[in-house]
């Protein structure tokens, strides 16, 4: 009895705080998607706001745009960041002064690699005027444009930036805990190391690459800051899109904004929800689980 | 000479991380780095010194954002620490439930979570308001927090409470005296990380907050469209005083000390 008083007290703080806070966040602005919008005297559901929100080629357009961007850049972070990620392992410099360094880009701000990257990489930074003073460049219109640019190179660099770090940190935990035995079984046994990696090291830890995959990707897909620093006006990302539907003040357009709202969150959460059952479904899904 | 090799990839990669922020120390404290300039012209520590303690802009930035901190500290570690201990010790009905909805708030896209929550705050009368940024905050760092404490708790067992609890303590001595003490560890990386999060984030703080907010993250972002990067390196290098030294003192006193002993 006192076990089910505990669990009543301990769980009331989260489901309070989620219950008005989150959950009636998503109640409210799902019912104002389906048109339930009292401030204007809207009081009847329709398909309307779906309707016309997956009709427009301009929204569509710039979803797919983003979630190709936001997949391209997770991958490449998670990709790299393992191969870093295993390289400092196998060499111990997993500790001490490299690993302090790796961790530094996780808690700084997205907008100090922005100023740095403005300083250092826009056509009349410091990188092409070095080029310039070594001979390898003639003027700096010849140095490609890199910030608010057509392919969103200044947003990826700087989501990788942070998200290397945040990929090597989180595998380096999984690491530290796993039996190196393993490796040294499957080479000994002959396999190479391709075949080493691909069947013991990485089942062991592809699902924290997974889950670190999932919250980079979430984190491109949604994320105002960057995309509006370094964008690019003409190929503008969802994020800028959304927000600026939602303060542009006309207030009629506000169930439309809560609509696109809504299929951008039921996406990410069944692109998440997939990634975790092929997780599972795959060699090492169930004994890495707790991770 | 493979090891050679090794060593200058390395040195590489940190020189990669390390950069920017040379940038935005060499920014702060430099005058006229403009094109064709390789490296600023002049350094004047004593301006940047003086605009740290003087400039009201920038103090009243400061205290806004370790306000705005401090307070989401108090709210995460309120929620996070109950419900980590929750799912650490207890199985009960509906904990799936619990442990997928704590992960929701990383999943669903930032800006389809801030402009709902934005919405219902107006609704709530919260918006402007301290308490306002303070929950926009909290939700965003809760997930890790809730993680984090409860991977601190997996790995403590409650084995430890059990025994206290034959031995005669009641409910609140062996939180006082056992699990709370074992926790240490796990409250400190949520308070540090609670307390860089909530500093770092701009459009929550902006836009729940009505503008009212200007906290050093927010007071970056114009200055940095304006293309005033020394100013916006002003912001930032005092952002890095009040978070990385912190953050860095803590860890080789504290941590290093429990080690020891």
């Amino acid at each position: 009895m006192t076990n089910r008083k505990n669990i009543i007290l301990l769980s009331l703080p989260f489901c309070l705080f989620f219950l008005l806070f989150f959950l009636s966040a998503l109640f409210k602005s799902l019912i104002t998607s389906f048109g339930y919008y009292p401030v204007l005297n809207m009081k009847k559901f329709t398909w309307e706001y779906y309707i016309s929100a997956l009709s427009d080629a301009s929204f569509l357009s710039i979803s797919w745009r983003t979630f190709l961007f936001s997949v391209v850049s997770a991958f490449l972070a998670c990709i790299i960041g393992m191969m870093i990620a295993i390289t400092l392992y196998r060499h111990k410099k997993d500790r001490g002064i490299v690993f302090r360094i790796t961790e530094l880009p996780v808690m700084l701000p997205h907008i100090f690699v922005v100023i740095a990257l403005f300083q250092l990489l826009s056509q009349t930074g410091v990188v092409p005027n070095i080029l310039i003073h070594l001979g390898l460049l003639q003027s700096t219109e010849q140095f490609p444009l890199l910030l608010n640019d057509n392919y969103q190179i200044g947003v990826i660099i700087t989501y990788l930036y942070k998200e290397i770090p945040f990929v090597i940190v989180s595998l380096m935990l999984v690491l530290r805990q796993m039996n190196d035995k393993y490796e040294v079984v499957a080479l000994n046994l002959g396999a190479n190391k391709f075949q080493t990696f691909w069947n013991v090291t990485l089942p062991m830890i592809q699902t924290a690459l997974v889950n670190a995959f999932i919250i980079n990707f979430s984190f491109n897909f949604g994320s105002y800051e960057v995309p509006f620093l370094l964008g690019n006006q003409q190929k503008e990302l969802l994020p800028v899109y959304i927000y600026n539907y939602y303060v542009q003040g006309d207030i009629t357009q506000i169930p439309l904004v809560m609509s696109l709202n809504m299929i951008l969150s039921v996406f990410s959460i069944v692109f998440a929800a997939v990634l975790l059952v092929i997780s599972k479904k795959i060699p090492g899904g169930r004994i890495g689980g707790n991770r | 000479m493979k090891n050679l090799l090794n060593n200058i990839w390395t040195f590489i990669f940190c020189a990669l991380i390390v950069i920017p922020l040379i940038v935005i120390f060499l920014l702060a404290i430099g005058s006229s780095w403009n094109y064709p300039d390789i490296l600023p012209q002049q350094l004047e520590f004593q301006n940047l010194i003086k605009m740290l303690f003087t400039n009201s802009e920038l103090i009243h930035s400061l205290t806004q954002s370790i306000l705005l901190s401090l307070g989401t500290i108090i709210l995460t570690l309120a929620i996070a620490y109950p419900t980590a201990i929750l799912l650490a010790h207890y199985d009960f009905f509906g904990k799936k439930v619990i442990n997928l909805l704590v992960y929701l708030p990383l999943i669903i896209p930032s800006i389809a979570l801030l402009t709902n929550l934005d919405f219902v705050m107006i609704k709530f009368s919260l918006n402007g308001s301290f308490v306002g940024v303070v929950i926009a905050h909290t939700l965003f760092y809760l997930p890790y927090a809730i993680k984090l404490l409860m991977d601190n708790f997996e790995q403590n067992g409650n084995a430890f409470e059990s025994v206290s609890k034959n031995l005669g303590a009641n409910n609140w001595q062996t939180f006082w005296n056992v699990t709370f003490p074992m926790s240490k560890s796990g409250l400190q990386g949520a308070i540090l990380m609670t307390y860089v999060v909530s500093m770092t984030q701009y459009l929550a703080t902006l836009l729940v907050g009505d503008g009212k907010f200007l906290t050093l993250s927010v007071r970056m972002f114009p200055f940095t469209t304006a293309g005033k990067y020394k100013i916006a390196a002003i912001y930032a290098f005092t952002f890095l005083i009040v978070t990385l030294i912190p953050l860095f003192l803590i860890d080789k006193y504290i941590i290093r000390n429990r080690r020891r002993g």
